[in-house]
Protein backbone atom coordinates (compact mmCIF):
# COMPACT_ATOMS: atom_id res chain seq x y z
CA UNK A 1 0.00 0.00 0.00
CA UNK A 2 1.62 3.09 -0.74
CA UNK A 3 0.54 5.06 2.07
CA UNK A 4 2.93 2.18 4.49
CA UNK A 5 5.72 3.01 1.63
CA UNK A 6 7.79 5.33 4.15
CA UNK A 7 7.45 3.01 6.69
CA UNK A 8 8.43 0.22 5.05
CA UNK A 9 11.46 1.54 4.04
CA UNK A 10 12.73 2.66 7.13
CA UNK A 11 12.27 -0.90 8.53
CA UNK A 12 13.36 -2.76 5.62
CA UNK A 13 16.52 -0.37 6.16
CA UNK A 14 17.04 -1.84 9.66
CA UNK A 15 15.93 -5.30 9.48
CA UNK A 16 15.88 -8.49 6.74
CA UNK A 17 12.24 -9.49 6.86
CA UNK A 18 10.17 -11.32 4.08
CA UNK A 19 7.02 -10.54 2.05
CA UNK A 20 4.69 -12.79 3.81
CA UNK A 21 5.74 -10.81 7.50
CA UNK A 22 5.20 -7.93 6.07
CA UNK A 23 1.96 -8.54 4.58
CA UNK A 24 1.24 -9.76 7.89
CA UNK A 25 2.11 -6.15 9.38
CA UNK A 26 0.47 -4.54 6.84
CA UNK A 27 -3.07 -5.69 7.74
CA UNK A 28 -2.66 -4.60 11.28
CA UNK A 29 -1.64 -0.73 10.71
CA UNK A 30 -3.68 1.79 9.58
CA UNK A 31 -3.32 5.42 7.82
CA UNK A 32 -4.66 8.25 9.52
CA UNK A 33 -5.09 12.02 8.43
CA UNK A 34 -5.35 15.19 10.91
CA UNK A 35 -5.45 18.58 10.82
CA UNK A 36 -3.38 21.14 12.63
CA UNK A 37 -3.83 21.42 16.26
CA UNK A 38 -5.86 17.98 16.54
CA UNK A 39 -5.16 16.09 19.37
CA UNK A 40 -4.55 12.24 18.51
CA UNK A 41 -4.30 11.10 22.20
CA UNK A 42 -5.64 12.81 25.28
CA UNK A 43 -3.42 13.16 28.40
CA UNK A 44 -4.68 10.68 31.04
CA UNK A 45 -5.80 8.77 28.03
CA UNK A 46 -4.68 4.81 27.71
CA UNK A 47 -2.06 5.47 24.55
CA UNK A 48 -2.23 2.43 23.07
CA UNK A 49 -0.62 3.48 19.35
CA UNK A 50 2.82 4.44 17.93
CA UNK A 51 2.45 7.35 15.35
CA UNK A 52 4.73 6.59 12.34
CA UNK A 53 5.06 10.18 10.59
CA UNK A 54 4.50 10.50 7.02
CA UNK A 55 3.98 14.15 6.73
CA UNK A 56 3.87 16.48 9.04
CA UNK A 57 4.68 17.51 12.88
CA UNK A 58 3.31 15.90 16.21
CA UNK A 59 4.30 16.43 19.54
CA UNK A 60 4.31 15.30 22.97
CA UNK A 61 2.54 18.19 25.08
CA UNK A 62 1.51 18.19 28.85
CA UNK A 63 -1.32 20.70 30.59
CA UNK A 64 -2.40 21.47 27.23
CA UNK A 65 -5.32 23.58 28.31
CA UNK A 66 -2.89 25.81 31.19
CA UNK A 67 -1.85 28.88 30.25
CA UNK A 68 1.89 26.82 30.30
CA UNK A 69 1.59 23.96 28.61
CA UNK A 70 4.65 21.72 28.88
CA UNK A 71 6.08 20.22 25.25
CA UNK A 72 8.74 17.55 25.97
CA UNK A 73 9.20 16.20 22.31
CA UNK A 74 8.61 17.00 18.62
CA UNK A 75 8.41 14.60 15.81
CA UNK A 76 8.45 15.14 12.18
CA UNK A 77 8.54 13.05 9.27
CA UNK A 78 9.98 9.26 9.20
CA UNK A 79 9.56 9.58 12.88
CA UNK A 80 7.60 7.44 15.59
CA UNK A 81 5.86 9.06 18.73
CA UNK A 82 3.37 7.65 21.53
CA UNK A 83 3.25 8.08 25.04
CA UNK A 84 5.71 5.69 26.04
CA UNK A 85 4.67 5.48 29.63
CA UNK A 86 1.44 4.76 28.82
CA UNK A 87 2.41 2.25 25.94
CA UNK A 88 4.25 0.29 28.02
CA UNK A 89 2.56 -0.03 30.98
CA UNK A 90 -0.99 0.57 29.98
CA UNK A 91 -0.73 3.51 32.61
CA UNK A 92 -2.69 6.70 31.86
CA UNK A 93 -0.88 9.04 29.87
CA UNK A 94 1.37 12.11 30.99
CA UNK A 95 1.02 13.50 27.79
CA UNK A 96 -1.23 14.14 24.66
CA UNK A 97 0.14 13.96 21.11
CA UNK A 98 -1.28 16.70 19.00
CA UNK A 99 -0.65 17.84 15.60
CA UNK A 100 1.71 21.12 14.62
CA UNK A 101 0.97 20.66 10.84
CA UNK A 102 -1.68 18.71 8.79
CA UNK A 103 -0.17 15.55 9.27
CA UNK A 104 -0.58 11.74 7.46
CA UNK A 105 0.01 9.18 9.87
CA UNK A 106 1.41 4.84 10.00
CA UNK A 107 -1.41 4.10 13.16
CA UNK A 108 0.45 1.07 14.56
CA UNK A 109 -1.72 -0.47 17.77
CA UNK A 110 0.09 -1.96 20.53
CA UNK A 111 -1.48 -5.17 19.13
CA UNK A 112 0.28 -5.11 16.00
CA UNK A 113 3.71 -4.34 17.32
CA UNK A 114 3.45 -7.37 19.49
CA UNK A 115 2.45 -9.34 16.35
CA UNK A 116 5.85 -7.69 15.11
CA UNK A 117 7.68 -9.08 18.47
CA UNK A 118 6.30 -12.36 18.16
CA UNK A 119 6.03 -13.25 14.21
CA UNK A 120 8.93 -11.36 12.59
CA UNK A 121 11.99 -13.23 12.51
CA UNK A 122 13.80 -9.81 13.19
CA UNK A 123 11.30 -8.15 15.60
CA UNK A 124 12.95 -7.67 18.25
CA UNK A 125 16.21 -6.25 16.67
CA UNK A 126 13.89 -3.87 15.06
CA UNK A 127 12.78 -2.73 18.46
CA UNK A 128 16.38 -3.05 20.13
CA UNK A 129 17.54 -0.29 17.51
CA UNK A 130 14.79 1.99 17.89
CA UNK A 131 15.17 2.04 22.15
CA UNK A 132 18.62 2.56 21.52
CA UNK A 133 18.07 5.70 19.32
CA UNK A 134 15.12 6.65 21.27
CA UNK A 135 17.27 6.48 24.50
CA UNK A 136 19.95 8.72 23.17
CA UNK A 137 17.24 11.16 22.18
CA UNK A 138 15.55 11.30 25.73
CA UNK A 139 19.53 11.72 27.16
CA UNK A 140 19.68 14.69 25.41
CA UNK A 141 16.36 15.89 26.34
CA UNK A 142 17.21 15.27 29.89
CA UNK A 143 20.64 17.23 29.63
CA UNK A 144 18.72 20.17 28.33
CA UNK A 145 16.68 20.22 31.61
CA UNK A 146 20.25 21.38 33.47
CA UNK A 147 21.03 24.41 31.12
CA UNK A 148 20.19 27.44 32.08
CA UNK A 149 21.15 30.25 29.50
CA UNK A 150 18.16 29.96 27.33
CA UNK A 151 20.41 31.06 24.15
CA UNK A 152 22.41 27.73 25.02
CA UNK A 153 18.82 25.49 25.62
CA UNK A 154 17.51 27.35 22.02
CA UNK A 155 20.38 26.45 20.27
CA UNK A 156 19.98 22.57 21.99
CA UNK A 157 16.94 22.44 21.09
CA UNK A 158 17.95 23.21 17.17
CA UNK A 159 20.76 20.39 17.48
CA UNK A 160 18.11 18.02 18.46
CA UNK A 161 15.27 19.06 16.11
CA UNK A 162 16.74 20.80 13.46
CA UNK A 163 13.52 22.02 11.57
CA UNK A 164 12.05 23.39 14.38
CA UNK A 165 12.87 26.80 13.78
CA UNK A 166 11.63 26.75 10.58
CA UNK A 167 8.40 24.84 11.17
CA UNK A 168 7.06 24.73 14.90
CA UNK A 169 5.30 28.24 16.05
CA UNK A 170 7.39 30.34 18.38
CA UNK A 171 4.82 29.89 20.99
CA UNK A 172 5.58 25.90 21.13
CA UNK A 173 9.07 26.58 20.49
CA UNK A 174 8.67 28.36 24.04
CA UNK A 175 6.37 25.32 25.84
CA UNK A 176 9.52 23.22 24.64
CA UNK A 177 11.88 25.48 26.29
CA UNK A 178 9.89 26.15 29.33
CA UNK A 179 9.94 30.13 28.71
CA UNK A 180 7.16 32.70 29.00
CA UNK A 181 6.23 33.44 25.14
CA UNK A 182 6.09 36.81 25.95
CA UNK A 183 9.64 36.37 27.36
CA UNK A 184 10.90 34.47 24.16
CA UNK A 185 9.37 37.03 21.99
CA UNK A 186 11.49 39.86 24.18
CA UNK A 187 14.23 37.46 23.76
CA UNK A 188 14.15 36.64 19.55
CA UNK A 189 13.95 40.32 19.03
CA UNK A 190 16.62 41.13 21.09
CA UNK A 191 18.43 38.37 18.99
CA UNK A 192 19.39 36.88 21.81
CA UNK A 193 17.90 33.54 20.61
CA UNK B 1 18.82 -23.93 37.04
CA UNK B 2 20.04 -22.30 40.67
CA UNK B 3 22.51 -19.41 40.11
CA UNK B 4 24.53 -18.90 43.73
CA UNK B 5 25.61 -15.69 44.87
CA UNK B 6 26.67 -13.04 43.61
CA UNK B 7 25.21 -13.31 40.40
CA UNK B 8 21.69 -14.68 41.36
CA UNK B 9 20.13 -11.54 41.39
CA UNK B 10 20.86 -10.27 37.93
CA UNK B 11 20.03 -13.42 36.20
CA UNK B 12 16.71 -13.83 38.37
CA UNK B 13 16.38 -10.11 36.83
CA UNK B 14 16.86 -11.59 33.48
CA UNK B 15 14.87 -14.78 33.41
CA UNK B 16 11.92 -12.35 34.70
CA UNK B 17 12.73 -11.04 31.17
CA UNK B 18 13.11 -13.65 28.37
CA UNK B 19 13.73 -17.38 28.77
CA UNK B 20 17.55 -18.32 29.16
CA UNK B 21 19.04 -21.95 28.99
CA UNK B 22 21.32 -23.16 31.69
CA UNK B 23 24.26 -23.36 29.11
CA UNK B 24 23.65 -19.63 28.28
CA UNK B 25 23.70 -19.06 31.92
CA UNK B 26 26.86 -20.50 32.67
CA UNK B 27 28.11 -18.50 29.01
CA UNK B 28 26.91 -15.24 30.80
CA UNK B 29 28.40 -15.83 34.01
CA UNK B 30 31.92 -15.87 33.15
CA UNK B 31 31.80 -13.22 30.98
CA UNK B 32 30.71 -10.96 34.31
CA UNK B 33 32.77 -9.43 37.04
CA UNK B 34 32.13 -8.78 40.52
CA UNK B 35 33.08 -5.45 42.19
CA UNK B 36 32.99 -3.69 45.37
CA UNK B 37 32.97 -0.23 46.38
CA UNK B 38 33.49 1.90 49.51
CA UNK B 39 30.95 4.94 50.08
CA UNK B 40 32.24 7.68 47.92
CA UNK B 41 33.95 6.03 45.15
CA UNK B 42 33.41 5.94 41.73
CA UNK B 43 32.18 3.90 39.28
CA UNK B 44 32.55 6.20 36.56
CA UNK B 45 33.68 9.76 36.19
CA UNK B 46 33.51 12.45 33.74
CA UNK B 47 35.44 11.91 30.88
CA UNK B 48 36.34 8.85 31.56
CA UNK B 49 34.79 5.80 28.50
CA UNK B 50 32.22 3.69 30.35
CA UNK B 51 32.58 -0.06 29.43
CA UNK B 52 29.47 -2.00 30.41
CA UNK B 53 26.36 -1.95 32.90
CA UNK B 54 26.49 -2.08 36.13
CA UNK B 55 23.47 -4.01 38.43
CA UNK B 56 23.50 -3.11 41.60
CA UNK B 57 23.50 -6.24 44.08
CA UNK B 58 23.42 -4.32 47.15
CA UNK B 59 24.00 -0.37 48.45
CA UNK B 60 22.92 3.04 47.02
CA UNK B 61 24.42 4.82 43.91
CA UNK B 62 23.58 7.90 41.84
CA UNK B 63 24.28 9.27 38.72
CA UNK B 64 25.16 13.22 38.30
CA UNK B 65 26.65 15.86 36.23
CA UNK B 66 28.29 19.06 36.75
CA UNK B 67 26.43 21.92 34.89
CA UNK B 68 27.76 25.24 35.35
CA UNK B 69 29.93 24.51 38.30
CA UNK B 70 26.46 22.98 39.72
CA UNK B 71 26.22 19.25 40.74
CA UNK B 72 22.93 17.88 39.48
CA UNK B 73 21.92 14.44 40.76
CA UNK B 74 20.01 13.14 37.80
CA UNK B 75 19.26 9.45 39.38
CA UNK B 76 19.49 7.36 41.77
CA UNK B 77 19.56 3.20 42.02
CA UNK B 78 19.15 0.94 44.42
CA UNK B 79 19.38 -2.39 45.05
CA UNK B 80 18.78 -4.80 41.24
CA UNK B 81 18.65 -1.70 39.58
CA UNK B 82 21.44 -1.13 36.17
CA UNK B 83 23.41 1.81 35.90
CA UNK B 84 25.41 3.01 33.06
CA UNK B 85 26.09 5.81 30.68
CA UNK B 86 25.00 4.38 26.85
CA UNK B 87 26.43 6.48 25.07
CA UNK B 88 29.76 4.73 25.44
CA UNK B 89 27.99 1.50 24.11
CA UNK B 90 26.03 3.33 21.24
CA UNK B 91 28.22 5.98 20.21
CA UNK B 92 32.09 5.69 22.03
CA UNK B 93 30.95 9.24 23.85
CA UNK B 94 33.18 9.97 26.73
CA UNK B 95 30.57 9.91 29.56
CA UNK B 96 29.43 13.50 30.96
CA UNK B 97 28.32 11.69 34.43
CA UNK B 98 29.46 10.39 37.41
CA UNK B 99 28.32 7.42 38.88
CA UNK B 100 29.24 7.19 42.66
CA UNK B 101 28.47 4.67 45.39
CA UNK B 102 26.22 6.56 48.19
CA UNK B 103 27.33 3.88 50.66
CA UNK B 104 29.43 0.66 50.59
CA UNK B 105 27.73 -1.11 47.49
CA UNK B 106 28.52 -4.42 45.35
CA UNK B 107 27.96 -4.43 41.50
CA UNK B 108 27.81 -7.04 38.54
CA UNK B 109 29.73 -5.14 35.90
CA UNK B 110 28.45 -6.33 32.88
CA UNK B 111 30.78 -5.86 29.79
CA UNK B 112 29.54 -4.02 26.74
CA UNK B 113 31.04 -6.81 24.35
CA UNK B 114 29.11 -9.18 26.83
CA UNK B 115 25.85 -7.39 25.84
CA UNK B 116 26.91 -8.21 21.93
CA UNK B 117 27.89 -11.27 22.93
CA UNK B 118 24.11 -12.48 24.06
CA UNK B 119 22.36 -10.50 21.03
CA UNK B 120 24.60 -12.89 18.78
CA UNK B 121 25.03 -15.89 21.13
CA UNK B 122 21.79 -16.51 23.29
CA UNK B 123 18.55 -17.59 21.58
CA UNK B 124 16.22 -15.01 22.75
CA UNK B 125 19.36 -12.38 23.54
CA UNK B 126 18.02 -10.07 20.61
CA UNK B 127 14.90 -9.79 22.93
CA UNK B 128 16.71 -9.71 26.45
CA UNK B 129 18.94 -6.62 24.96
CA UNK B 130 15.31 -4.87 23.85
CA UNK B 131 13.93 -5.22 26.38
CA UNK B 132 16.77 -3.54 28.59
CA UNK B 133 16.42 -0.43 26.38
CA UNK B 134 12.67 -0.34 27.20
CA UNK B 135 13.16 -0.56 30.37
CA UNK B 136 15.89 2.52 30.40
CA UNK B 137 13.69 4.41 28.29
CA UNK B 138 11.19 4.56 31.06
CA UNK B 139 13.44 5.28 33.85
CA UNK B 140 14.57 7.98 31.40
CA UNK B 141 10.99 9.29 30.99
CA UNK B 142 9.68 9.21 34.52
CA UNK B 143 12.93 11.18 34.86
CA UNK B 144 12.33 13.81 32.53
CA UNK B 145 9.09 14.18 33.86
CA UNK B 146 9.80 14.10 37.38
CA UNK B 147 12.19 17.23 36.08
CA UNK B 148 9.12 18.87 34.68
CA UNK B 149 6.98 18.55 38.06
CA UNK B 150 9.11 21.52 39.64
CA UNK B 151 7.13 21.17 42.57
CA UNK B 152 9.78 19.76 44.65
CA UNK B 153 7.42 18.77 47.70
CA UNK B 154 6.01 16.63 44.95
CA UNK B 155 9.51 15.15 43.49
CA UNK B 156 10.74 14.85 47.13
CA UNK B 157 7.45 12.33 47.39
CA UNK B 158 7.85 10.83 44.54
CA UNK B 159 11.34 10.38 45.46
CA UNK B 160 10.39 8.76 48.31
CA UNK B 161 8.02 6.30 47.06
CA UNK B 162 10.75 4.81 45.08
CA UNK B 163 13.57 4.86 47.48
CA UNK B 164 12.08 4.90 51.20
CA UNK B 165 15.05 5.11 53.21
CA UNK B 166 16.38 7.73 50.93
CA UNK B 167 17.21 10.07 53.72
CA UNK B 168 19.46 7.47 55.37
CA UNK B 169 21.25 6.82 52.16
CA UNK B 170 22.02 10.21 51.03
CA UNK B 171 23.11 13.90 52.15
CA UNK B 172 20.46 16.44 52.21
CA UNK B 173 22.84 18.23 49.49
CA UNK B 174 22.62 15.27 47.16
CA UNK B 175 18.82 15.53 47.77
CA UNK B 176 18.42 18.78 47.25
CA UNK B 177 20.77 18.39 43.75
CA UNK B 178 18.23 15.78 42.68
CA UNK B 179 15.32 18.45 43.35
CA UNK B 180 16.70 20.77 41.79
CA UNK B 181 16.74 23.44 44.64
CA UNK B 182 19.59 24.83 46.59
CA UNK B 183 20.82 22.63 50.09
CA UNK B 184 19.10 25.91 52.45
CA UNK B 185 15.79 25.65 50.75
CA UNK B 186 15.53 21.89 51.35
CA UNK B 187 16.08 22.64 55.21
CA UNK B 188 13.60 25.29 54.94
CA UNK B 189 11.32 22.94 53.38
CA UNK B 190 11.99 20.49 56.22
CA UNK B 191 11.91 22.95 58.90
CA UNK B 192 8.60 23.76 57.84
CA UNK B 193 7.57 19.99 58.03
CA UNK B 194 6.77 20.59 54.33
CA UNK B 195 8.38 17.47 53.46
CA UNK B 196 7.61 13.59 54.20
CA UNK B 197 10.33 13.04 57.19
Amino acid sequence: MPGFRKLNAVISDKIEWNHKERCGFEQQIFLKKYRSGDVLTEENAICDRLFFINRGILCNISEIDSSSPIVTRFAFEDHLITDFVSFNTNRPSISAIQALEDTECVVIPRSAVEWFYNNVGEGDKLGRIIFERFYYLLCKISRLQYVKGPAERYKLMTELFPEVESRVSQRYRSFFLRIDPAYFTRLNLAGRV
Amino acid sequence: MPVSPPFDKLIGSFLSLVKISPAEIKDLICQLEVQKYKKAQFLLQEGEKCQGIFFVNYGFCRIYMRVQEKENTLHFAGESDFLTHTDGLLFDHLSPYYIQANENAEVVFIPFHTIFWARGHMKEGERLVRKLWERYCLLKLEEIFSFYNSDPIKRYEELNKRFPAIGQKVSQKTIASYLNITPEHFSYLKSQNRLLK
